[in-house]
């Protein structure tokens, strides 16, 4: 994750000591979000030659979502101010130990942005924020507290960027109301073009000036408990490097890799008194531009769906869930594999694919408190084959 | 005789209780008097109360208002019109407003004070007593819900 630690705690102080000013004329609304996870995982890997690759293309010592422990994930703070009655001014900061063997603690801005509320049909947004695509990606944060299952999704994962997570520009969003309660949702959105690494897309900014352009259109039904099916996808142009083996270091001499990037993101989710279904598939394809690669194109796609049920007056959730993520090439495309920065130079990585089934429940404690249990087992990847998470996640 | 009177008070008191149960099973869903919104489903209203539609049908903004406690009228609203726990009402503001920025309702103290707030904004919506609307001129009933 990319960190601007100074700028973000000086920020992070301004706003909350800002949450705090009774004096000033505006309203200031003020939320938060955290998780803490413990898991016990078993010593046997679910594919041992997945896991002798990772361990050495891998892209961290210390792996996301390697559940073993005690872990805090960290705590975002959200604060909002209404500056008039159509403009809000949005941020998030989130608090988070660093992995590994420290105790540092880091802040990011996740989200910093205004949105202008013109009418229900026409609205503007303008800063960073999460890419608007998809159903989870929209809901990045705060996705411990709102779902119902602990594992974090690799497809979503912002420190693998299959998709496109954050987006630093500008977007147009509406709602049009249709017959019955029904309503169409659209969000047009023009942002900084991803940057030469997926993971460095934070404060997304493509050296080369390219920008990236996604939409999402989404049919909500208010007879099946704001029910939805949405379509989405994105269109970018990547530059980076090509680095053609697994653990291929560049020294900042390397050819170029230049690919335009399309990728399609539909998901749908079904509420009713007794149960929920969550399902969202993304499928990306990175065409080679310049013509050095030794195919002129790679694929990418993964899909998630959870079944749970709405037991006890709704409280508690047993939930149901399948994990996937796939790529044409070992170690994901030239793109996908590309970690680094263009000060220190680029390194090839192996991102495994994963396969995984999960269940566990939730449970409601109150409006503000969640409790889960989970057992995941993983059918393909690095990971242990067998895992045991429980979260206390909460969110106000 | 003793036994009859006996009869008789506990009939009477049955009687009173059976009006009571009636009359405290209506809440009346209101909006400001100029607000040309008319003949609106319960799922409509739903709709507008928990900003998954932000804005009126002639296009001014909805300001929804609830209770600043937990009022039993809240909670019937709640069960009765959004077909919602007090938990999942709750966690739903907290996410719209965490996920679209949106304001969530205004906390008021009682029915006199959502009657005033409902009377001054156009875009209000607010729910109390039917009884509490008579005479009104700045107020109107929108939908009065029977259960």
């Amino acid at each position: 994750m990319v960190s601007k630690r100074i700028g973000g705690a000086l920020v992070a102080v301004f706003l909350l000591l800002g949450g705090n000013t009774s004096a000033l004329a505006v309203d200031i609304r003020f939320s938060g979000f955290g998780d803490v996870v413990l898991g016990l995982r078993a010593d046997k890997p679910a594919d041992d030659v997945e896991l002798a690759r990772y361990e050495e293309f891998g892209t961290d010592p210390f792996p996301l979502n390697e559940h073993d422990g005690f872990t805090v994930t960290g705590v975002d703070f959200v604060t909002i101010v209404d500056l008039t009655e159509e403009l809000t001014f949005l941020t998030e900061a989130n608090l988070q130990a660093l992995r590994g063997g420290t105790s540092e603690i880091e802040i990011d801005i996740e989200r910093i942005f205004l949105n202008y509320e013109h009418s229900q049909k026409l609205n503007f947004q303008t800063g960073l924020y999460f890419t608007p695509i998809g159903y989870h990606n929209r809901f990045l944060y705060s996705r411990a507290w709102l779902m119902d299952s602990i594992q974090i999704f690799d497809l979503f994962e912002e420190e693998l960027n299959l998709v496109p997570t954050h987006s630093v520009g500008m977007m147009i969003h509406g709602t049009f109301p249709l017959k019955s309660g029904n309503s169409l949702r659209y969000i047009v959105n023009v942002a900084n073009g991803r940057g030469p690494a997926p993971n460095a897309a934070i404060y997304a900014r493509d050296p080369d000036g390219g920008l990236e352009f996604t939409w999402l259109l989404e049919w909500a039904i208010p007879q099946f408990n704001q029910s939805r099916f949405g379509l989405s996808g994105w269109f970018d142009q990547v530059d980076s490097r090509y680095l053609p083996e697994l653990g291929d270091e560049d020294p900042l001499t390397s050819e170029p890799l230049s690919m335009d990037e399309v990728g399609f993101n539909p998901y749908m989710v079904l509420n009713t008194h007794l149960f929920h279904v969550l399902a969202e598939y993304v499928w990306s394809r990175r065409e080679d531009r310049i013509g050095n690669l030794p195919e002129s194109e790679y694929e990418a796609s993964g899909f998630t769906v959870e079944i749970s049920a709405r037991l006890k007056n709704g409280k508690l959730h047993p939930y149901v869930r399948f994990d996937s993520t796939s790529f044409d090439e070992e170690g994901a495309s030239p793109y996908l594999g590309v970690r680094g920065d263009s000060d220190e130079g680029f390194t090839r990585v192996y991102i495994p694919e994963t396969k995984a089934v999960m269940f566990g429940a939730a449970y409601d404690m109150n409006a503000h408190f969640r409790l889960k249990a989970e057992f995941v087992h993983n059918l393909e990847g690095h990971r242990a084959e067998n895992v045991l998470m429980f979260q206390t996640a909460f969110g106000f | 005789m003793k036994l009859s009177k006996l009869i008789k008070m506990i009939s009477v008191s049955y009687l009173l209780f059976s009006c009571v149960s009636v009359s405290a099973g209506e809440l009346a869903i209101i909006i400001n008097a100029k607000n040309p919104a008319n003949g609106l489903t319960a799922l409509e209203i739903k709709q507008l109360y928990l900003k998954n539609n932000t804005h009126w049908g002639y296009g001014k903004k909805v300001r929804p208002s609830g209770y600043n406690y937990e009022a039993d009228i809240a909670t019937d609203f709640y069960k009765e019109v959004l077909s919602m726990s007090d938990t999942e009402v709750e966690r739903h503001w907290i996410e719209v407003q965490y996920g679209k920025a949106l304001k969530p309702p205004v906390q008021l103290d009682d029915a006199a004070a959502m009657m005033k707030f409902v009377g001054k904004f156009k875009g209000a919506i607010g729910f109390v007593d039917p009884s509490e609307v008579a005479g009104n001129p700045k107020v109107k009933t929108l939908l009065v819900v029977s259960y």
